[in-house]
């Protein structure tokens, strides 16, 4: 039996208040175990981004516990929030995030930029893994939508965090450089890695190893 | 960067970002070079004016502003009235000069804090503290002034004051041959000053984008 990455536990999270009353999150349940790569599916407004965010301690749950390898998330300050991200958690977005004026080396390099540590041989390593070792001096803007995010997963594996979440991480690329993507998603759970894929593409969806559905804030079963 | 030795320092960050988005920083470092010749304008004035009754106190040394000076009657005798009056002038010269600097400075940052909104939410999603952000954000300003102040210094400020001199004189000076003395102290002085200022205006323009944006930091 694999050891339990996430637990969530009756999440709620309420928006506003009086008649502007928003429920993102009605009551979710999930665990995922390391090695495990799992799509949340559902449509936009399902309230896939606010889990992502509660579960990485960026949004804190109305009600409802979480768990991230035995840390109770929802009960970390900001400031240790922040430090429980940095430690545990290797976020990609579905817009990449990185910064133009870095070249790739450089955009991976940036979750160490504080830290007396010199990560730069592993930098080449991730880029190496997610096959891009040729253009790390290249800038954002002189690389595909496909090869950004790739630099962005990179980056997210940096510090080798136990958890990746992935939000629509191919919402803005074509469908080889997403079959390409979760190819290296794939690997990388095979590692042992636990990693969470929000998206509303079947196809992406199918090639995970367990989906779960969001509907209207709450999990509509298994496929 | 070519070499990429030793780790990723935020020192390389900012350089990097200068170096890159070098419409900005032209921008940035045209808008400070101009707020720190104001700067420089508002430390002459206020040092001329100061020398003028009391020649042991000069500032800037020779320059080209004080044959003029001595030209409109200080060092010989005028009514107290109308020396008052001059000096007031130039005092208050120096007050809107140093004003003016600080409105562009200010404006500037507002620009380059708005346009930067997303790298800040970007560092802070990676689990940057907003101390490590601000540290970004000001050391990178901090070498924009460093950089505009020699340019206002050593460049602008000459120029400006021989192109006064050269128009008050109807031509009679030469133009751009005399470099106007400049001391260690007021040097110091200047970029004490307008270290001080940048600091200021930086501060300013974060909490105006966070009142009319929401939270940055």
């Amino acid at each position: 039996m694999k050891e339990s990455v996430v637990l969530v536990e009756g999440v709620k999270k309420v928006y506003g208040s009086g008649r502007k009353r928003v429920e993102a999150l009605r009551g979710v349940d999930m665990e995922v175990k390391g090695g495990e790569l799992v799509a949340i599916m559902g449509p936009s407004g399902a309230g896939k981004t606010t889990l992502l965010n509660i579960i990485s301690g960026i949004e804190a749950p109305t009600k409802g516990k979480v768990t991230v390898r035995g840390i109770r998330v929802d009960s970390l300050n900001e400031r240790e929030r922040r430090l429980f991200r940095r430690v545990n958690i290797g976020y990609v977005f579905q817009n990449y995030n990185l910064i133009p004026s870095l070249n790739a080396l450089e955009n991976v390099l940036l979750p160490s930029l504080f830290s007396e540590e010199d990560l730069s041989e592993r930098a080449m390593e991730l880029l190496k893994m997610v096959g891009l070792q040729g253009r790390w001096d290249h800038l954002p803007g002189e690389l595909s939508g496909g090869e950004r995010q790739r630099v962005a997963l990179a980056r997210a594996l940096l510090r080798n965090p136990p958890l990746i979440l992935a939000d629509e991480p191919t919402g803005n690329i074509d469908t080889t450089q997403a079959g390409k993507l979760m190819r290296i998603l794939r690997r990388i759970a095979r590692e042992g890695k636990a990693i969470i894929v929000a998206t509303h593409d079947p196809v992406v969806a199918s090639s995970c190893h367990r989906v779960l559905r969001l509907r209207d804030g709450k999990m509509g079963g298994r496929m | 960067m070519v070499e990429e030795e030793g780790p990723f320092t935020p020192f390389k960050y900012i350089y990097a970002n200068i170096l890159r988005r070098s419409h900005m920083s032209v921008a940035m470092i045209g808008l400070l070079t101009v707020s720190s010749l104001l700067l420089l304008q508002a430390l002459s004035f206020s040092f001329e004016a100061g020398s003028a009754t009391r020649p042991e106190s000069t500032l800037w040394g020779e320059t080209p502003v004080k044959p003029l000076l001595e030209e409109m009657g200080f060092g010989e005798e005028i009514s107290s009235g109308a020396r008052r009056a001059t000096l007031g002038v130039f005092y208050i010269s120096s007050a809107v000069s140093l004003l003016s600097g600080y409105i562009l400075l200010r404006s500037a940052f507002t620009i380059s804090m708005k346009e930067r909104r997303r790298e800040v939410e970007l560092l802070k999603a990676l689990g940057f503290s907003r101390g490590e952000v601000a540290k970004l954000l000001v050391g990178e300003g901090v070498v924009l002034a460093l950089l505009s102040g020699v340019l206002a210094l050593f460049i602008a400020m000459p120029l400006f004051v021989n192109l006064g001199a050269y128009m008050i004189s109807r031509g009679e000076t030469r133009l751009f041959f005399t470099q106007p003395r400049i001391s260690p102290l007021g040097a110091l002085l200047h970029f004490a000053v307008l270290l001080i200022l940048v600091a200021v205006a930086l501060a300013g323009a974060i909490r105006e984008v966070e009142r009319e944006e929401g939270s940055l930091l």
